[in-house]
């Protein structure tokens, strides 16, 4: 089969879907392949712009921001930008009726920080009310509950690491297990399976009479992600109402049933724009002449399955886990035009600290202001093809806490400047 | 049988998990990346098969959603066909996945009879009796199977041919939406016909777990297609599972089989897509017909998971009379003949719910699916009519308005 659209976005991870809203945002007729379904599903939901400069946790990304070397994607996009596309981004979400929000302090937006099932705090931007962790810092008894048979967390693990931390010198833990709402279960419980029953009234009952033993006794309840699988926070703001307890859910593992909640909703969204999904689709061909990629298409066993004519592409495939870039023991490729990646800033293999930052993480391809690819002289390789996400090489998100935040920079400025070009009125 | 794919390339990453509908539905099942590639490291070492392989739907939900292209249900598959050469299936497991045996053996039954003896409370108890639930929706034998009808129509001065891998749903419960494909095809310049020895694509063998009945129908299909692709005879299906058996899946269930030259089979859509782009259907007619048709339509998993899009969607867009929207609301459930069994009929009702939600509050009077069997779930789940897509289009092209039993 053959198809003509706009804009192709390949990839349906943050960076491909927040490229795809907004080139449909500016006009254009969208389409989006994906092979896989991207890392949102297994991802907390939290858009992490910027929690840690110089390997130091810090509270306000802006002013870091402004200090990241010249080819870090913000660097690149501005500051500007990276704001717009953040705005855009959560008006997106307001529409959709979603709770996202961004901590306040002094009159500045600043970091979260989250606590995890393993008693460690995380900073994080843009996130949705069910991980407000205003109140915990200021609790002075915080209970931490988890599920018979959700091995992720355990309760006192989680308690006792956040009670070594000095926030909480003033604070006193205590913990508790909750009997299990699944009856039977012959796969180990996961906070989806939970969060999914709670969805269900009888599900909700039962955490409604689980946390009520409790609510009084505590300032706040901590527990793994299960309330629900929608992202519009209703379920947190009534059980908060009811219960006159602060309930929060903890940063945990994959599945990532905050991210599944995002993705629902953009996804939503997408179909409400009317942009169109190919699933399963390997693009694997490009056909190039000069400076400009006529079409693209998925190859397999020497038959093209399908040819999709785009006058713009988003390329938002990911990077080395989500399969847009592929290593071997020595290399990095990007398979699709063939991008030259830059080799690797150190070493390749193992380094001595297995916990700090990694050459391998800054790995990726180099683009212009415009996101278009550029080689080492940083001459523009294609001119109808712009990068969003992780596929781009210049930052650690790892080491930065800046993944999802350049996801949605990227993917919003790659999506306005594909509908630009493509002859849509777009501003940025 | 003792291919094994490589688990190595899943990086645990759980994606499957999210999406797989079965694990949404029970808690019972271990779910695809346990099972799947977790589980086969076990296999590898001989370790004694875990019992909740039953489960997989065999939908490709796992491996479309996963990033890093691992086969999952095909590593399923696989153990499943290991492990009924241990423990033989049951006896309806034999019947939900030999249809076509089924329906050779009853041939000479007239269809009332057979239909009495699906439909009857009587019999519908003693199906329930071996396995097969007392509620789950069962197709009607067609008076007259498609392949025995097809030579008696009048297909003349055609100098072009394409071949039809009719299916059995088609063939035994669906011949209408053969013969919309003959005859929109007729108009594209095609003479249609079915090679003798084409036998049921397999697929209910795999997910029964009948490993030699599916090898011996896989050589004969091989054969058969072989010799069309050599001719350059153009082969098409309009049954996403077939397709995904003939194209896709044969050559990881037996490469040994597999031909040096490359097994050419088109989605029927896809075809018809192709002769319009070319110019030898002529669709402009339909502009001037005023039989309007409001459809919802569902994309069946095995559609999806062959990666080429939804070409039906597309074929629809072309004619102004009808007005299509996509119900995008997953699995149906019925996986083939999984929602038939007694012990998975809940499940399958549970996994299509969202589905059925959908449909209903589209309003849409009229369901579009190419999968016979999503349609059979859809429409005793909905009370809506579904429908082949092809009818569609039929309708629209030849200005006659549906008739839909």
């Amino acid at each position: 089969m053959q198809l003509r659209t706009d804009v192709l976005v390949i990839g349906s991870g943050p960076a491909g879907l927040t490229a795809a809203l907004s080139a449909a945002e500016h006009g254009c007729q969208v389409v989006v392949a994906s092979s896989g379904a991207g890392t949102l599903a297994i991802s907390s939901g939290c858009i992490d712009l910027l929690g840690q400069y110089q390997q130091q946790e810090i509270s306000d990304p802006w002013e870091a921001m402004t200090k990241l070397p010249p080819t870090h994607p913000y660097s690149l996009l501005g500051c500007e930008r990276v704001a717009k596309a953040l705005q855009s981004f959560q008006a997106i979400l307001a529409r959709r009726k979603s709770d996202y929000f961004v901590a306040q302090k002094d009159g500045k937006n600043v970091n979260s920080r989250l606590p995890t099932i393993l008693g460690t705090l995380k900073p994080s931007y843009l996130i949705p009310q069910s991980l407000d962790s205003s109140r915990l810092f200021s609790a002075k008894k915080v209970l931490v509950a988890g599920v018979e048979g959700l091995r992720d967390l355990s309760p006192k693990l989680c308690a006792h690491e956040l009670a070594l931390l000095p926030e909480f010198a003033e604070t006193t833990f205590a913990t508790t297990l909750f009997p299990s709402p699944l009856s039977q279960t012959h796969r180990g419980v996961s906070s989806l399976d939970l969060a999914r029953r709670v969805a269900s009234a009888e599900g909700k009952s039962w955490l409604t009479t689980c946390l009520g033993r409790f609510a009084n006794a505590y300032d706040v309840i901590l527990v793994p992600p299960i309330l629900g699988i929608k992202a519009s926070g209703q379920l947190v703001s009534e059980l908060r109402q009811m219960l006159h307890c602060h309930v929060e859910e903890l940063l945990t593992i994959p599945p990532g049933v905050g991210g599944i909640r995002l993705r629902e909703t953009l996804i939503d969204e997408a179909r409400e724009q009317k942009i169109r999904f190919l699933e399963n689709v390997r693009i694997n061909k490009a056909c190039v002449s000069g400076q400009h990629c006529e079409y693209v298409a998925a190859v397999e066993d020497e038959e093209e399955n399908l040819r999709l004519y785009a006058k713009n592409i988003v390329l938002a495939t990911g990077g080395i886990l989500g399969g847009g870039l592929f290593t071997t023991p020595d290399q990095v490729q990007e398979e699709l035009f063939n991008l030259p990646v830059p080799p690797v800033q150190g070493q390749m293999c193992n380094a001595s600290d297995v916990l700090a930052a990694h050459p391998i993480s800054q790995t990726g391809l180099s683009v212009d202001r415009s996101l278009r690819p550029v080689d080492v002289h940083e001459n523009m390789l294609l001119d109808n093809v712009f990068l969003a996400g992780r596929s781009i090489g210049g930052y650690d998100p790892a080491d930065e806490k800046s993944g999802f935040g350049v996801a949605i920079a990227t993917g919003w400025y790659a999506g306005v400047m594909a509908a630009n070009a493509a002859g849509m009125e777009a501003s940025a | 049988m003792s291919i094994h794919l490589d688990p190595d390339k899943c990086l645990a990453c759980t994606t499957c998990v999210v999406h797989c509908p079965v694990a949404e539905a029970t808690p019972a099942f271990l779910g695809p990346r346990m099972i799947g590639p977790a589980f086969e490291r076990f296999r590898l070492l001989g370790i004694v098969e875990d019992d909740s392989l039953k489960y997989c739907a065999n939908c490709k939900n796992c491996e479309i959603a996963c990033p890093q292209n691992v086969p999952v249900a095909t590593i399923n598959m696989l153990a499943r066909m290991a492990q009924c050469q241990e423990i033989p299936p049951s006896f309806r497991d034999w019947i939900v996945a030999h249809g076509e045996v089924l329906a050779r053996g009853l041939k000479y039954f007239p269809a009332w009879l057979k239909n009495m003896g699906t439909h009857l409370s009587l019999m519908r108890t003693l199906l329930d009796w071996i396995g097969i639930h007392k509620d789950c929706p069962m197709p009607n034998f067609a008076k007259t199977a498609f392949r025995d009808h097809l030579p008696r129509l009048s297909q003349k001065g055609f100098a072009k041919s394409v071949a039809f891998f009719p299916g059995c749903y088609i063939n035994y419960y669906d011949p209408g939406t053969g013969f919309d494909l003959v005859w929109l095809l007729n108009q594209a310049g095609y003479r249609v016909f079915v090679p003798k020895d084409f036998v049921c694509c397999g697929i209910p063998l795999i997910s029964g777990g009948f490993e030699k009945d599916a090898r011996d129908n896989t050589r004969t299909n091989l054969r058969v297609l072989a010799e069309l692709n050599a001719q350059k005879i153009p082969v098409i299906s309009a049954c996403p599972s077939c397709r995904l058996m003939l194209t896709r899946e044969i050559g990881e269930f037996f490469p040994e089989l597999m031909p040096k030259e490359k097994i050419s089979i088109d989605d029927a859509q896809s075809f018809l897509l192709k002769c319009i782009a070319t110019g030898e259907l002529d669709i402009k007619t339909a502009h001037n017909s005023s039989v309007n048709i409001s459809a919802i339509y569902h994309a069946p998993c095995h559609l999806r998971a062959q990666g080429a899009g939804l070409p039906a969607l597309e074929l629809l867009s072309y004619f102004p009379d009808i007005a299509i929207c996509e119900a995008n609301a997953g699995c149906c459930g019925i996986s083939g003949s999984y929602g038939f069994k007694k012990e998975k009929y809940a499940i399958a009702q549970s996994v299509g719910a969202r589905l059925f939600q959908r449909i209903t509050t589209s309003g849409r009077p009229l369901v579009a699916s190419e999968c016979g069997t999503c349609r059979l779930q859809i429409a005793q789940a909905t009370k809506k009519p579904a429908t082949h897509p092809l009818t569609l289009v039929r309708a629209a092209l030849q200005g006659r308005p549906l008739t839909l039993g």
